[in-house]
């Protein structure tokens, strides 16, 4: 027994508070008390201090026993109250204990003092436990609820009967039920198989425990939700059963993608198993279809269309596994046959036929009609009686029409499938898609085939246009000369005083005829030679050439000519000019062609001809530079054209066809030179080109000649 | 040579002519062809000592009667002068090769006609 007693006096006098302490402590306690009169002080002591039990006087001047009651319960302080009062009738006594006071003594007499402050305090301390306890129950009763509540999963606690006995709001959700009307019902009344959801309960109470155990809830609307339970039985802390616990979890969305699973599960099961019937199928089609798509490639490309036919003609056979084939392309009015194959036959050499040993029938369905035809079993088909190729017998015959956008080109037949077997739909479907391939092919072949056809007669016709021109101009060249030559004879016979004197007139005169004489000649050597060149007939025999040689007689006639008209000539060759590769007749044309054109566009001055080696030595450079009117920077680009003729041309002179340089680029770019010309109108100009430098020097030539031409 | 028979064949008549004016002014002898076929037996008749050749020739071309003169013994030496109005790149060759000496296109330069004639009557 706990020896010290702390002791709060609710007292006015202290004598007699003295006097219960007196008595306590002869009792044997070791007292720590305090004298309160007031209930503040009363209120005071209690919150500052702890105290075993309150001794309090019934009555006080200014506060009483049932005040102080009072005020105890107000402060919710559960202390054991002992009522000591000097005079108090038995009626008061017990309003006192009514009020919570636990004990009633008289002043006068203190014995049950400390045997009543024993008892109550033995009391108190039990009552503190029972209340922590209780508190300890309600805390953990709200854990649970808590602990319930926040669960995603429906829980529910039953009974060992399966009564419900809780439940959260998860599954009042899923019920349509609430939680008071859930309690107190059958939980197997719930579901749509109440006999399952005992056996499960059953089973939970058996086992202790089960685990998704699924079961149909059916909600108060009829609404029907797929759960799973995991469920327990729980008891008492002494270990005595108490009821099952269970969490359901909604499964429907698992259940219905299971099912879905199972069902797509299913269906490839199926189509594995229509797979494998149908793969047999595949590989003995892969061959075809591989066989399709080369046979589509190759008619594809094949532009020659009877190559195409017979490509065809054996790989339908092949594909479809006939043993004969026979292909038939009627002509444009579908009157004849223009192409007839066959393919298949065991006889290698060759049968001819005045016509398809097909049965006319069956040829008028597929082309007239445009139908299939498919015929197993000839013995009970009398049209294909005397069909064989070969005059072997015939069991099946296959034949589709060649179409291609409603054109029918022809006909296929595959004569008697192979193994003595039936031509199927298969077939007749394969037999359908390879002739409208080869129908497309063999448009195209023959579109192809017709282009090109027109393309080359286009080019032959060209060609043949080509050549009669030429050969109208070479004509007409011909026919010119014989009469300009006469005219030519006759005036240098009268020149040359073969016909008696002539006056000093009549020479002039006939000088003017002999220039214009030589000028036609000319203007119809260039027509036939621009007519060379542009029928690419115009050639060069190069060949080493020493061009000082080359143009040396040249050089003394248009010195002569030069000297005629007052016109200096002036001429810069290096001694040692290397060997060109040259046609010496073109390139010498080339020479006197610039020399005429610098004759006849010079009035006064000088012409000048040099030559040197190009910078880079593969080249020799002539330049034929003139003191003429020189060319405007417009025409400059334009002189080696065709045709073209100089605006500055000398009255004097007549124009040319405007041919000239045109030959002369032609020429000098023949031999892998280059022609060009620098000037300035007014101020003459220079013609250069360029002959290469022949590349192996055979020999030596010693052309080294010291020359000045200049006169 | 002076007082040489030149044989002209040569089927324009004004051409023939003035071939005839320019070598007799040159003291040559002259004869005359104005087809292929005439132009055989005449030459066999006048023996020329050389043959002005036009190659355009009714009755044949020049051709045929330079290679059929060429079988006959007493022609086979004869030097024969092509003068024609065809084009000499695609006649020149073959008329040399058939054994001309020369080829002139017409309307040929006078002085180089007689130095050629000249030059094949030296041979």
């Amino acid at each position: 027994m706990n020896r010290t007693l702390r002791v709060l006096h609710v007292e006015d006098s202290e004598r007699d508070a003295a006097l219960l302490t007196r008595h306590l402590s002869r009792a044997g306690y070791e007292l720590i008390s305090e004298r309160v009169e007031g209930p503040e002080a009363m209120r005071a002591a209690l919150e500052s201090q702890e105290c075993d039990v309150i001794l309090c006087d019934y009555s006080m001047p200014h506060f009483n026993a049932l005040s102080a009651l009072a005020l105890l319960k107000e402060m919710e302080v559960d202390l054991p109250f002992i009522i000591i009062s000097g005079t108090v009738g038995e009626a008061v006594a017990v309003e006192a204990m009514r009020s919570g006071a636990h004990d009633y003594l008289m002043k006068d007499n203190l014995v049950r003092l400390a045997p009543a402050i024993e008892r109550e305090r033995h009391e108190a301390e039990n009552r503190r436990a029972r209340r922590h306890a209780e508190e300890q129950l309600r805390g953990s009763q709200l854990y649970t609820r808590l602990l319930m509540e926040s669960n995603i999963d429906a829980l529910m606690t039953t009974d060992p009967l399966g009564i419900i006995t809780d439940v959260n709001q998860p599954m009042e959700i899923l019920s349509g039920h609430s939680r008071e009307e859930l309690i107190g019902t059958l939980f197997k009344q719930h579901f749509t198989q109440p006999e399952r959801a005992e056996d499960g309960i059953r089973s939970v109470l058996r086992e202790g425990r089960v685990t998704n155990y699924e079961l149909t809830v059916r909600s108060k609307d009829g609404d029907e939700t797929v759960v799973s339970y995991n469920a327990t039985t729980f008891n008492d802390q002494s270990g005595n059963l108490q009821g099952v616990f269970g969490a359901a979890r909604d499964v429907t969305e698992r259940k219905r993608f299971e099912q879905e699973l199972q069902e797509k599960n299913l269906q490839l099961e199926k189509a594995n198993e229509a797979g494998e019937a149908r793969e047999e199928a595949l590989q003995a089609t892969g061959l075809k279809l591989s066989a399709l798509v080369e046979l589509g490639m190759q008619l594809g490309s094949e532009r020659d269309a009877k190559q195409l036919l017979s490509r065809f003609c054996s790989t339908a056979r092949r594909i479809i596994g006939a043993r004969k084939s026979m292909l038939g392309i009627l002509s444009e009015n579908g009157d004849e046959l223009r192409h007839f194959l066959i393919n298949g036959l065991k006889d290698a050499k060759p049968i001819v036929y005045d016509r398809p040993p097909v049965h006319q029938s069956v040829l008028e369905t597929i082309i007239n009609d445009r139908k299939v035809v498919r015929i197993n079993h000839a013995e009970a088909n009398p049209r294909l009686e005397q069909l064989s190729p070969d005059n072997s017998l015939i069991n099946s015959l296959l034949g589709v029409p060649l179409i291609s956008a409603n054109e029918l080109y022809g006909w296929l037949v595959l004569l008697e499938k192979q193994d003595d077997g039936e031509f199927s739909e298969e077939d007749e479907r394969m037999a359908i898609t390879l002739a409208a391939q080869a129908a497309i092919a063999y448009e195209n072949a023959v579109l192809s085939e017709r282009l090109q056809r027109n393309a080359e007669e286009l080019d032959r016709t060209r060609s043949e246009q080509l050549e009669m021109k030429d050969q109208f101009i070479s004509h007409v060249s011909h026919e010119l000369r014989s009469p300009l030559s006469a005219i030519h004879q006759f005036t240098t016979i009268l020149l040359d005083g073969l016909a008696g004197e002539l006056s000093s007139e009549q020479r002039e005169y006939l000088e003017i005829v002999l220039r214009n004489s030589l000028q036609l000649r000319d203007m119809i050597g260039d027509l036939l030679e621009v007519t060379g060149a542009q029928a690419g007939k115009l050639t060069i025999e190069p060949q080493p050439t020493s061009l000082c040689d080359l143009f040396d007689p040249m050089i003394k006639t248009y010195e002569r000519r030069a000297a005629e008209k007052g016109i200096a000539f002036r001429i810069t060759c290096p001694s040692e000019l290397p060997l060109v590769s040259a046609d010496p007749n073109r390139i010498g044309q080339v020479f006197s062609n610039l020399l005429d054109n610098a004759l006849k566009f010079t009035t006064h001055g000088a012409i000048s001809v040099s030559g040197r080696r190009d910078e880079d030595d593969e080249f020799v450079r002539i330049a034929v530079a003139d003191t003429g009117c020189g060319i405007s920077a417009d025409s400059l680009p334009k002189i080696f054209d065709r045709l073209y003729q100089s605006p500055n041309t000398l009255e004097s002179s007549r124009k040319g066809l405007g041919l000239g340089l045109h030959i002369c680029q032609h020429l000098v770019e023949l031999h892998g030179g280059r022609i060009w010309v620098e000037s300035k109108e007014g101020e003459g100009a220079t013609v250069f080109f360029t002959v290469p430098v022949r590349t192996i020097q055979k020999g030596t030539t010693n052309f080294e000649r010291e020359q000045n031409l200049n006169h | 040579m002076k007082g040489n028979k030149i044989l002209i064949i040569e089927d324009d008549a004004d051409l023939r002519r003035a071939l005839n004016v320019r070598l007799r002014a040159s003291e040559y002898e002259t004869a005359f062809a104005s087809d292929a076929v005439m132009a055989l037996s005449i030459a066999k008749k006048e023996a020329p000592d050389l043959i002005l050749l036009d190659l355009g020739l009714p009755g044949g071309g020049g051709f045929s009667v330079l290679e059929r003169m060429r079988n006959i013994a007493s022609l086979a030496c004869t030097p024969v002068i092509v003068v024609s109005a065809s084009d000499p790149k695609t006649n020149e060759k073959r008329a040399l090769a058939a054994g001309a000496e020369a080829f002139f296109q017409k309307p040929v330069d006078n002085d180089q006609l007689m130095r050629a004639i000249q030059r094949a009557l030296l041979n």
